[in-house]
Order: structure tokens, then C-alpha cells, then sequence
């Protein structure tokens, strides 16, 4: 089969049906708190144990791009991330609800939705084999400073003081220790507790961090959840266009950043979208707008964590790597179907590969008209159901959506306590963003951190395996750049302003 | 300058300080690899605190806003989430959602109801518990807790 006829195939009416209910459906589980892209995918697998493998792995991912979009609904109205990916996009996305703005912001968050994952598939259409290699350059060192790297950007980007960010950062590592060590296999601050051995859950600190602040918010005062606006303006997509393309280097720049950042297996589109995030506030000229509802901030965010799903596919198709949890029941697929990943599967079942590219592809841009007709239902929604409605519905979601997660009853009784923790913790200046990607990083950094230090002593060179690999040094540098670059900045200000 | 330390600041520097020495304390228990990393966070994270609580003590803060709006209101909420986990193990998941769906809808109501309000409220506390639980239990496959009442 040509390139040519296996686009072709891709657009067979079963395929693109299969594209259609997958963005659908993914879009729906991803806006709800408490249901993941990783549950969607693995609830709706079964289904495709007896369909052809191309068809299957559209259906797959389209329902995991649809997720890791549906996210940004919640974020934008709600101030409570659907999936991790979006804790950037609720600095200003929910910002621009509250000014009344949120039907643009969902727009612009569908555009550069469906930007960030064209740029991921065309990465894993025309560059997958090279960019693989990326991936193989990462050691645990790296891994560490990576996400040393993301809990400084997301204490420096959190609104509020930047050391009360670091702290927020550190009680979610300290919450992330709570369970069975990755490395050793210890139980740890359990206090003997079967519920706490598995450690706590992210979705259940990322639900109760976010969704229950804003319900003991909500119902404290009679004024309305988001401001209203009298007149009907439509789906605003001039309006977010023009936007997207005065921001086009943003969306370009941060698009590539998932791209690349979704090639490492584990670090995720929070990471993705937090650089990201970063990086077009460092770039803009006004970076103080930032977290106060600036349109910018949601293209960077939203492109990101879309361009992680491509760039999470390449190494699970060319090393066998999955990139994301996910990625890694759509792995386990594959194999039931047959299809094995690695350096010769493009060789071998190119046929397969090409079609689920170009499904991909087509699911992605599907994501346009369906993500802004849901956005727009979803936005009518909770700006028309009153208080008194929609405050049940969000309690009844979290309850259910957290106790969905392993049938315990024991985690939402955790969700309800992380949330009293998180509003008490926001009183005194705390953001609940750092603390969550403490909780989704610190596996990741403990086990980059122990493996690096056993390998240091092992090899008689502790400093030179942290701080003597060109790649930490890099990631080092961006970390001390954020850490310092806005107290830096701020003063060459004030000397040039006194010259 | 020295200006008025903040409660606020103090509290939470002193109680995140003592929960990395009760951490850091206990992690000297643990195997070599599992106290590793606990060890360098609380080591970090007592660092963060100390300069907190310098800089608090020295009035370096800008007080957080006070929290807006009614405290009665947010401690019912919290009760009333609390009756309803706490009722969902004996009523199973359906009778106790419905009571806790009203119980958080009455803590954000402002407007006085007619009866006939207070019955479409109570109709869509149902349909809408009885909805989620069947889309759960049946379209993902979610065994919803039956309540130790209703188990033989």
C-alpha cells in the first residue's frame, strides 16, 4: 500500500465514524474531574479487540486526543483541571470566565487545541525515527531535573509569592512519599493503613486540591459563579482567530515544546504545558498580564499538552517506550492486535502505521467543529444552571469520580481532606498548582533522583552525575533562569528607569 | 525594616517545619533507598520554611486577602460533605447522593423557594444521582457501593 492509499483507507466511513465518537467521547470523560484520557482509553479498549488493528487505533486515539483536549472545559469554567495536562491552562483561562470572557477562551482553546496536535501528528507522520533518539538520551539524572525543572516553573508561574510556591511544590513531593517507596519498597507514613500503601492517588489530590476549594467558594457568596454577559456572540471564532494569530510564534513555539517534551516517556503534558506556559511569559512583552486572564497564556498551555499525544506516540510506535499511561494501554492493544512496536514496524506493518497517522490527523481536526460545539453547550451550560444546581452537580462528580477510580470509598474520604487542606493552604497564599505537580512529579524525581545517586556512588563521581551531563546542565540552567530571570529583570528595570 | 509578622505566614512556616522534622525523623527508619529522597525533600522543604518564617517574622509579607463571604455557609458544606461519605458505606451510593445533593444545593441557596421549587429541586437531586450512578455502574463498568443496609 502507497502513503497515498493508506490516507485513503483512513478516511473509510467506518474510520471516520470511529475518529467522530472517539473526539466525542474523549472530549466528554476529559472535561469531567475524576475520569482520566488513561480511564477513557482503557474502558473503551475491550471494544476494539474485533476490529481491523488500523481501525482500533484511530477509535484509541482519537478518544485520547479528544481526553487530553476535554480537559481544558473544567479548567476554563470550573478552575478545576479534567486531566493534569490542564493545570497551566486554568492560570488564565479561568481569569477570562470570570471577566465574562469564557466563551472565548474556550474557542481559543479549541484552535490551539487542534494546532499543538496537528504540529504532534505531523511530528510522528514525517519525524518519528529521528526524534526517537531523544528519548534514548535521557537518563534518571535528567528525568530528576526535569522535574526539578517543571515544580520551579509552576512556583514561579503560580499566582502569589514565589517561596510559598517552592512550598507548595514541596508538601505535594512530602504527599507524593505517602505509600509504598518506588525505590526500596517500603511502606512510608502510612500510620499501618491498607488505604495509604498504594499511596494517594494523583486524581484524587488533583481533584481535591482544585474542585473542593472552589465548592466551599462557591457557596459562600450569592453572586454568580462567572459574570454574565447580555448579549449572544456566537462561538467568537474571528475573535479567537485573530488571537491565535497574533499569537502564531506562541502557538508554533509551545506546539513544538509538547511535540518534544511528549517524546519522554512519563514527563507528560503537565510538564509540556507548564514549559510552555513559561516560555511564552518570558517572551511576551507583557508578562505581567500573565495568570490575570491574558489569551496567551491558554494558546500555550493548550497547544502543548495536544502536541504531547504525537509526540507520545513515537517512542511507543519506534521503541516500544510508551510515553504516557495511556500511550501504554494503547500498547497493550496493539500487541492483543498483533502489531509489533519497534524499529521495524514501519517497515513491516507500514500500512497500519500510515492509516493510524493519517486517523490521527483526521481526528484532530475533527476536534475543530466538535470541540467548538461542545464548548459552546458546555459554556451555556454552567453559566445558565444556577448555584444551587450546579454546586450538587460538582459535589456529586467529585464523589463519584474520585470513588470511581478504585472502588474506595476510603479515597474520597482523602479527596474530601486534601481539599480542606488545599482551600486552608490557598488562605494563606498557597496555589493548589504546585502542590498537585508535586504529587504528579515526585515519583518521577524520586526515581530519577536514587537511581542517579546509586549510579554517582557506584561510579565514584556523585557531582559529576548530577551536575556533569550536558543535558542536566541545560535543564539546570532553565530551572535557575525561571527561579531567578523575574527578580533579575525587575532590577535591571529599576536601574535602567533610575538612569 | 522590621515590620508586623503575619499569623497567617507563622502558622504555616511552623507547621510545615514541624511536619519535615516528624518526616525527616521518621525516614531514618526506612532502607537506605527509601529514605533517600524523603531525606533531601524534608532537608529542602525545612530550608523554604526557615526563610518563611525569617521573612514572616519580619513583616515581608502582603497579608492574603481575608476569605469573602459566608463561614457558616463553607462549614456546612463541609459537614454536609462529610454525612454524606460518611452515609455512603450504610445507605450505598444512591440513597445517601440523593440527601448530600440537596444538603450542598441548601448550603448555596439564597433565595427563599416555593414549594413547587422545593419539589423540582428534590425531582432533579434524584434523576441526576440516579443517572451518574447508572451511566457509572453500567457504561463503565463502576460496582457503586449497595450500602450494608441492602447486603444480605
Amino acid at each position: 500500500m502507497t502513503i497515498f492509499e493508506n490516507f485513503l483507507h483512513a478516511l473509510t466511513p467506518l474510520n471516520l465514524l470511529l475518529a467522530v465518537g472517539g473526539v466525542v467521547a474523549g472530549t466528554i470523560v476529559g472535561a469531567l474531574p475524576g475520569l482520566t484520557a488513561t480511564m477513557a482509553v482503557a474502558v473503551l479498549t475491550p471494544l476494539t479487540f474485533t476490529m481491523a488493528p488500523d481501525s482500533a487505533m484511530i477509535g484509541l486515539g482519537a478518544i485520547y486526543t479528544g481526553a487530553i483536549y476535554g480537559g481544558c472545559y473544567s479548567a476554563i469554567l470550573v478552575n478545576t483541571p479534567g486531566t493534569p495536562s490542564a493545570i497551566a491552562t486554568t492560570f488564565d483561562g479561568f481569569p477570562m470566565a470570570k471577566r465574562g470572557d469564557g466563551d472565548l477562551a474556550l474557542t481559543l482553546a479549541n484552535l490551539s487545541s487542534v494546532f499543538g496536535g496537528l504540529v504532534g501528528a505531523l511530528g510522528l507522520l514525517l519525524l518519528a525515527p529521528p526524534l526517537a533518539q531523544v528519548a534514548l538520551a535521557f537518563g534518571p539524572v535528567e528525568y530528576f531535573w526535569l522535574a526539578v525543572l517543571g515544580l520551579t516553573l509552576v512556583a514561579g508561574l503560580s499566582h502569589g509569592s514565589l517561596l510559598k510556591g517552592l512550598i507548595g511544590c514541596a508538601i505535594g513531593l512530602l504527599i507524593s512519599m505517602v505509600g509504598t517507596a518506588v525505590v526500596g519498597g517500603d511502606p512510608r507514613y502510612t500510620f499501618g493503613s491498607p488505604l495509604l500503601l498504594g499511596g494517594i492517588n494523583i486524581v484524587v489530590a488533583l481533584i481535591g486540591l482544585f474542585c473542593i476549594p472552589v465548592l466551599i467558594d462557591l457557596v459562600a457568596s450569592p453572586s454568580a459563579h462567572l459574570r454574565l454577559s447580555g448579549e449572544v456572540r456566537g462561538y467568537r471564532l474571528r475573535e479567537a482567530a485573530s488571537l491565535a494569530w497574533a499569537g502564531k510564534s506562541n502557538l508554533l513555539r509551545s506546539s513544538v515544546i509538547g511535540t518534544v517534551i511528549g517524546i519522554l516517556p512519563a514527563a507528560g503534558g503537565a510538564i509540556a504545558s507548564l514549559i510552555a506556559y513559561g516560555e511564552a511569559r518570558r517572551a511576551s512583552g507583557k508578562p505581567g498580564d500573565f495568570g490575570k486572564g491574558e489569551p496567551g497564556g491558554i494558546i500555550a498551555s493548550e497547544s502543548a499538552n495536544n502536541a504531547i499525544v504525537g509526540g507520545g506516540f513515537i517512542p511507543t510506535l519506534t521503541l516500544g517506550i510508551p510515553g504516557t499511561p495511556a500511550d501504554a494501554i494503547i500498547l497493550g492493544a496493539l500487541l492483543v492486535h498483533g502489531v509489533r512496536t519497534g524499529p521495524n514496524l514501519f517497515s513491516d506493518q507500514s500500512s497500519i502505521v500510515y492509516t493510524f497517522m493519517f486517523g490521527l490527523l483526521l481526528a484532530t481536526l475533527l476536534m475543530l467543529p466538535i470541540g467548538l460545539v461542545l464548548g459552546r453547550y458546555a459554556y451555556k451550560s454552567i453559566i445558565a444552571v444556577p448555584k444551587t444546581v450546579l454546586a450538587p452537580a460538582i459535589a456529586l462528580m467529585t464523589v463519584i469520580g474520585t470513588y470511581a477510580l478504585h472502588n474506595s470509598i476510603g479515597e474520597v474520604w482523602l479527596m474530601l481532606g486534601l481539599g480542606v487542606l488545599g482551600w486552608v493552604l490557598s488562605r494563606a497564599d498557597v496555589p493548589p498548582a504546585p502542590i498537585v505537580l508535586g504529587v504528579v512529579l515526585g515519583p518521577i524525581a524520586e526515581q530519577g533522583f536514587v537511581q542517579a545517586w546509586l549510579i554517582g556512588q557506584a561510579t565514584g563521581d556523585l557531582p559529576g552525575m548530577f551536575f556533569g551531563r550536558p543535558i542536566s546542565l541545560a535543564i539546570i540552567a532553565a530551572a535557575l533562569l525561571v527561579l531567578f530571570y523575574p527578580a533579575l529583570a525587575q532590577r535591571w528595570r529599576r536601574r535602567r528607569s533610575a538612569q | 525594616m522590621i515590620g508586623k509578622a503575619h499569623t497567617v505566614d507563622l502558622v504555616l512556616g511552623a507547621t510545615v517545619l514541624a511536619l519535615c522534622i516528624w518526616m525527616g525523623v521518621e525516614a531514618r527508619d526506612f532502607s537506605p533507598f527509601a529514605s533517600l529522597f524523603p531525606t533531601f525533600i524534608t532537608v529542602t522543604c525545612g530550608g523554604f520554611t526557615v526563610v518563611l518564617l525569617t521573612l514572616a517574622a519580619m513583616g515581608r509579607f502582603t497579608p492574603p486577602p481575608a476569605a469573602m463571604g459566608s463561614t457558616i455557609r463553607r462549614v456546612v458544606l463541609c459537614v454536609v460533605l462529610a454525612g454524606w461519605l460518611a452515609l455512603l458505606p450504610v445507605a450505598g451510593f444512591i440513597l445517601a447522593s440523593i440527601p448530600g445533593f440537596i444538603g450542598v444545593g441548601v448550603a448555596a441557596k439564597y433565595d427563599p423557594w416555593s414549594p413547587r421549587q422545593w419539589l423540582l429541586f428534590c425531582l432533579l437531586a434524584v434523576a441526576s444521582v440516579v443517572a451518574l450512578s447508572l451511566f457509572f455502574a453500567y457504561a463503565l463498568q463502576v460496582p457503586l457501593e449497595q450500602g450494608s443496609l441492602f447486603r444480605g
